[in-house]
């Protein structure tokens, strides 16, 4: 009984013409049904094995794709990354101001770049050691990271300078978001082995110009940077007011 | 049986099997333009080499990547190894990774789920 009821289902498997095997199982028809069934078992057989190992050899597969993305990830993340600071690194920046250039030179909207620079910072090395020098750094990056509008990027330029990307930003609103931050570090102090140390920083803003260039702009933003460490740091100054 | 050697190229590993000390030993990337062609030879020395000797194997990987056709051919010379194993052969696999990255360890764990022959994963010394 049981035996007969198998074979019921399994002549559903017989007739379905999408199956891998119907193709021989049409041409066992000639054969004796029992020859046949039993033939009919052993290609099941065979291909559910087949599965079974096709589903590993993916799911292997599948691991070292994931590994391979997730390594090309960390390389791409290391070129353009400060080490230190989790900041974008020079190259990185530079790649988005030139990128935003030619996005206010088509569409003729503002944009502007800020340099900041560590008033001082040699004399916390000196005082406190490198370690503290590190702290201060970092601490800067992440008050840059929570005075920065949402599409703004940040970098650290070189030593202790660091430069703000603002897309679509007049001078206005730079000198509001470098003031903002101005103010946050101004206020703050950063804690290292129970001392309180605290810092300023000043700030250049630059702002696009139809034809301005790369170099030209990161050198307004210079220009305006020592304008402001040269009026008694810890201030904000830009470079169209100094032009 | 002459020894099987093959240099490591960019996409493809480097094959050293040895018949008389039976090490056989597979390491670098995998992931050749045609895996079935480039691991038909490898499998087909390995069939002869059981065949023709009784001595113990020891079969040392260090591959990093492999892509979905090698470790179809991967299995396939493991299949070759377990199925000497159940018939009373020496046989040890020695997988090696990279202890940093946890997917690999994951990986070989895949890998030796189906296999009752000694398997293990050895961390690597030093980066491939």
């Amino acid at each position: 009984m049981n035996d007969e009821s198998e074979r019921q289902t399994s002549n559903d498997f017989h007739d379905d013409p999408t199956l891998p095997w119907a193709e021989e199982i049409t041409a066992d028809r000639s054969l004796e049904r029992e020859k046949s069934y039993v033939h009919f078992v052993e290609l099941k057989q065979r291909y559910l094995a087949l599965l079974k190992q096709f589903a590993k050899v993916v799911r292997i597969s599948d691991g070292y794709q994931r590994s391979l993305k997730e390594a090309n990830l960390r390389l791409s993340t290391a070129a353009s990354t400060d080490y230190l600071t989790g900041l974008s690194n020079r190259r990185r920046i530079l790649d988005q101001i030139d990128a935003e250039l030619s996005r206010s030179r088509r569409h003729n909207t503002p944009f502007c770049i800020v340099l900041a620079d560590i008033d001082e910072f040699k004399g916390v090395n000196d005082s406190y050691g490198h370690e503290a020098g590190d702290r201060v750094l970092m601490f800067v990056a992440d008050s840059m990271r929570s005075s920065v509008r949402r599409e703004d990027l940040c970098s650290r330029w070189g030593g202790e300078e660091f430069l703000i990307c603002l897309p679509q930003a007049t001078a206005d609103q730079a000198v509001h978001v470098a003031e903002k931050l101005r103010t946050e570090i101004a206020d703050s102090t950063v804690k290292y082995q129970q001392m309180d140390i605290r810092i300023t920083v000043s700030l250049g803003v630059a702002e696009y110009r139809p034809g301005s260039k790369i170099d030209e702009l990161i050198r307004e933003a210079d220009i305006a940077m020592i304008a402001a460490k040269r009026s008694g740091k810890n201030r904000t100054c830009s470079f169209p007011e100094l032009s | 049986m002459e020894k099987l050697a093959i240099e490591q190229a960019l996409s493809s590993p480097s094959v050293m099997f040895d018949p008389d000390s039976g090490l056989l030993e597979i390491a670098g990337e995998s992931y050749p333009e045609n895996s079935f062609e480039f691991y038909a030879p490898i499998i087909a020395w390995l069939k002869q080499y059981l065949a023709e000797r009784d001595s113990p194997v020891a079969f040392r990987i260090d591959l990093s990547y492999l892509n979905t056709s090698s470790t179809k051919c991967m299995i396939d010379l493991l299949d070759e190894l377990e199925s000497a194993f159940k018939s009373g052969r020496t046989v040890m696999v020695e997988w090696y990774y990279d202890d940093e990255n946890e997917r690999e360890l994951d990986t070989i764990d895949e890998f030796r789920e189906d296999f009752s022959m000694p398997f293990s994963a050895v961390p690597r010394k030093d980066p491939a």
